[in-house]
């Protein structure tokens, strides 16, 4: 494995070794304390494994915990350890897969808010069954157990999640997570299937979760639901991950470390105030370390900073994680029929009917021009075409097949990709990363090596190649537009929308961005473009289709619809331009 | 009415803007060349409080100090910013977006007329007062931004790119409210890359190129300038 190399990797293994050897010469409270400081930082990391990248606050943690430690409880006392952990595990994740179905369409406090409720839920849920059905509220764990054995196990897990950690940030859940907590939709654009991706990761996050509450359960000899599901545990855990840092592997360590320390030592020394002084302590941690212990270190020690990027995949982590993507569908090849066919297409929000009985039709290798004055129904047009919302009515084919009601992302594999209105970059990435979210994840995926060469070179085409490990974040507008588009050519499209990719570049580089958009076309790439400027319109498009309060009110050559009556009152105005 | 003087500004050690000049009265319109990346919006948030202003710089309203006020308080001094982006609340409808921008102490009580100001300048949002701006197009998001702007009762008005994703004829109806409202005493400030109209309606216009003001003159004589020509609209 590469994941340990020459010296780090001799000093890692030495640190297990050691922490291996404690319970050897520590016991008692000692014992105990190393005990906590490896189940937060077990709960700590896997927490992080799932909200440090999607930025999803969840507070669920309680809920897989007790769930781990009532499996055990449940089971016979008699069955292998290594047995029962796997069940928790299993349960773990299932039960993980039916709350992530239900809840990960929802986003920011909502998230919050229900993965709390969820806790709750299953504790009421847990005692009403103890209570009703089983008969009494408590259960005893006669486990056959030791105190160095549950210590041993812990660190035998914190070392397992650190190196499913690092797997995941090398493989390509890796790179979606990121690309989504940065931004879902340009995610769902570069053809990444979101809710799969959320939900692997909100389960193998829950699995360790689980197996910790299993691993702790005997330590307790009596559990009830109180003690199993104590949502202190949920805050705990969050305070800890963002103390030390969610975004970094070893962040959730730095901060289970020494808050575990502190809230012993505030425990033991004021126990009753230390519900006020945890509350004070949460308080300056958001003031004083809004980028947590690790984001500390990173300001002080460049090499510490190096996030995980999409060029350092390992085929390790790729051949492991690689199930959570499912085989793209194969893309046939020319079709003796039009590339994009649109019939029909209806769209209202409200009252307000967006997109009208829109119809035409694409050929392979020509630039179409989509205009028409502002709430025309442009942009709906475009987002109806790349999946973003779904059709009321209507028709749209790729290739003669239909992809009207797919998903963004399954219609960015088969081959739709556009750039935004306001351009939308990943700005915690490099410029090279967000090519390569576009490259990795369609029929003909790149990841590795073979991603980091092709980026380079689609960087080179639209002019950056010079900034290619810049973060995008300090690019300039221009450089941002052309970011976008190298991202979107990264998916390899039968179809370019581009949606006013020109607006905002002055003469001179307007003259660039056309001549890019020229070179596109005579490489045999179809494209639909929105745009207002009439002089890119009338040099780029070979035909054009005019739209007004969401319908078609013209399609012809440049020269013939921008001449046209109803257009120039609708569109134009009177006088030149 | 506005001084700007030797004003520069950094991102990190990045000089984005370096030592700019210049004034805009009331009842003028100035408009702002250059290319893209070349300073004109790190100029715009200089003067509208969002991005620091290097020692050494001083920016005035009608003679009193503005440099290093937060930005609430800049508005409150009568400098309002239309930012590029828009930045409008997507969740609140065109009314309260625009009932926002009468917040300073300064506009409460010309609310209703500059709603009615507002309202005549783009007719289109009186027809749309209660729907949710997230769902409107790009170019009525705009307009509710510019609208925004407007409903703070400036004396200055900052404008970055007010024409994006505007239609040509709605671009053509933007700059004439733009003049109606510089003849109405309002002091305009735009960086726009339409070069053409906005210098056909401009009093006063500056170039700018690498963070600094490399040529300055009317409208007209802009337009003329070959140095312009060069620098913005391209060689030829």
């Amino acid at each position: 494995m590469k994941i340990f190399k020459g010296y780090a990797g001799a000093g890692i293994a030495a640190v297990i070794i050691i922490l291996a050897a404690v319970p050897l010469v520590a016991s008692g409270y000692h014992l105990a304390l190393g005990i906590s400081l490896l189940y937060f930082t077990v709960l700590a990391t896997a927490w992080a494994l799932f909200s440090g990248p999607t930025h999803y606050i969840a507070l669920a943690t309680a809920a897989f915990f007790g769930i781990g430690a009532y499996t055990t409880a449940v089971l016979p006392d008699l069955l292998p350890i290594p047995l029962i952990l796997l069940i928790a595990a299993v349960v773990g994740v299932l039960i993980a897969l039916v709350v992530g179905l239900s809840t990960l369409r929802l986003s920011g406090i909502y998230f919050v808010i229900f993965s709390f409720g969820l806790s709750e839920l299953i504790r009421q849920i847990v005692t009403w069954y103890e209570v009703n059905i089983h008969g009494s509220v408590g259960r005893y764990i006669f486990a056959e157990t030791t105190s160095e054995g549950i210590y041993w196990r812990l660190l035998a897990l914190a070392v397992a999640v650190l190196c499913v950690g690092w797997l995941i940030r090398h493989s390509r859940l890796g790179l979606a997570v990121r690309v989504i907590g940065q931004d879902e939709t340009v995610a769902r654009h570069c053809g990444i299937d979101t809710t799969r991706a959320k939900l692997a990761l909100f389960a193998i996050s829950a699995a360790f979760m689980t197996v910790t509450g299993a691993i702790m359960a005997p330590r307790w000899t009596y559990i009830d639901p109180a003690i199993a599901f104590n949502p202190m545990i949920s805050f705990e855990v969050v305070i800890m991950a963002l103390f030390g840092g969610a975004g970094a592997l070893f962040g959730p360590l730095m901060g289970a470390v020494p808050l575990v320390l502190l809230f012993e030592l505030l425990i033991g020394t004021f126990p009753n105030y230390f519900s006020i002084l945890l509350g004070l302590v949460f308080v300056l941690i958001v003031y004083a370390l809004p980028q947590g212990v690790f984001g500390l270190l990173a300001a002080r020690v460049p090499s510490f900073g190096r996030a995980a990027s999409a060029t350092g995949m390992s085929a390790l982590a790729e051949a492991i994680f690689g199930w959570v993507w499912p085989r793209a569908g194969r893309r046939d090849g020319a079709v003796d029929a039009p590339v994009l066919q649109v019939a029909g297409l209806r769209k209202s929000f409200g009252g307000l009917v967006a997109v009208d009985n829109l119809s035409f039709e694409l050929k392979r290798g020509e630039i179409l021009g989509l205009i028409g004055p502002n709430g025309s129904g442009k942009t709906t047009a475009l987002n109806l075409i790349s999946g973003a919302i779904l059709p009321d009515s209507g028709d749209i084919r790729l290739d003669g097949r239909p992809i009207t009601r797919l998903p963004a992302h399954r219609v960015a594999q088969r081959g739709v990709a556009r750039t935004f209105q306001l351009v939308r970059v990943l700005g915690a990435s490099t410029c090279l990363e967000n090519v390569i979210a576009g490259l990795a994840f369609h029929s003909q995926g790149l990841w590795g090596a073979a991603a980091d060469k092709r980026a380079r070179e689609l960087l080179t085409r639209v002019g950056l190649g010079d900034k290619a490990d810049m973060p995008a974040s300090q690019f300039t507008y221009i450089d941002q537009k052309r970011l976008e588009l190298a991202r979107a050519l990264a998916l390899d499209p039968d179809v370019l929308l581009l949606d006013e990719w020109l607006a905002g570049l002055n003469p001179s580089e307007l003259q660039v961005g056309i001549a890019l958009v020229k070179m596109l076309r005579d490489e045999g790439l179809t494209i639909i473009i929105v745009e207002h400027m009439m002089d890119a319109i009338r040099s780029l498009c070979d035909r054009c289709v005019v739209m007004n309060t969401g319908a078609k009110i013209a399609e012809g050559s440049p020269a013939i619809v921008l001449a046209d009556k109803q257009v120039i009152r609708a569109y134009l105005g009177d006088a030149d331009d | 009415m506005i001084e700007i003087s030797a004003i520069s500004a950094f991102y990190g050690k990045h000089c984005a803007l370096d030592g700019v000049s210049l004034t805009v009265q009331r009842g003028e319109l100035v408009v702002i060349l250059g290319a893209n990346g070349a300073g004109k919006t790190t100029l715009l948030k200089a003067i509208g409080g969002l991005v620091p202003v290097a020692p050494g710089g001083r920016i005035a309203m009608a003679g009193k100090d503005l440099t290093s006020v937060p930005a609430h308080d800049i508005v409150a001094a009568g400098v309002a910013l239309v930012p590029e982006g828009r930045g409008i609340f997507g969740e609140m409808t065109v009314r309260e977006n625009l009932l926002l921008g009468a917040f300073p102490a300064r506009a409460r009580t010309a609310e209703t007329r500059n709603l009615e100001l507002v309202l005549s300048l783009f007719p289109r949002l009186n027809e749309r007062l209660r729907q949710t701006v997230r769902t409107m197009s790009g170019g009525e998001q705009q307009m509710v931004a510019i609208g925004r702007a407007l409903m703070t009762a400036p004396d200055i008005l900052l404008l970055d790119e007010p024409s994006l994703g505007l239609s040509p004829i709605m671009c053509k109806e933007l700059f004439q409210s733009l003049a109606r409202i510089r003849d109405a005493g309002l002091g305009i400030l735009l960086v726009e890359q339409n070069a053409k109209q906005s210098l056909k309606i401009a009093d006063r216009g500056y170039l700018i190129e690498s963070g600094r003001i490399v040529g300055a003159g009317t409208g007209a004589a802009l337009s003329a300038d070959p140095a312009v020509q060069r620098a913005y609209l391209g060689a030829g």
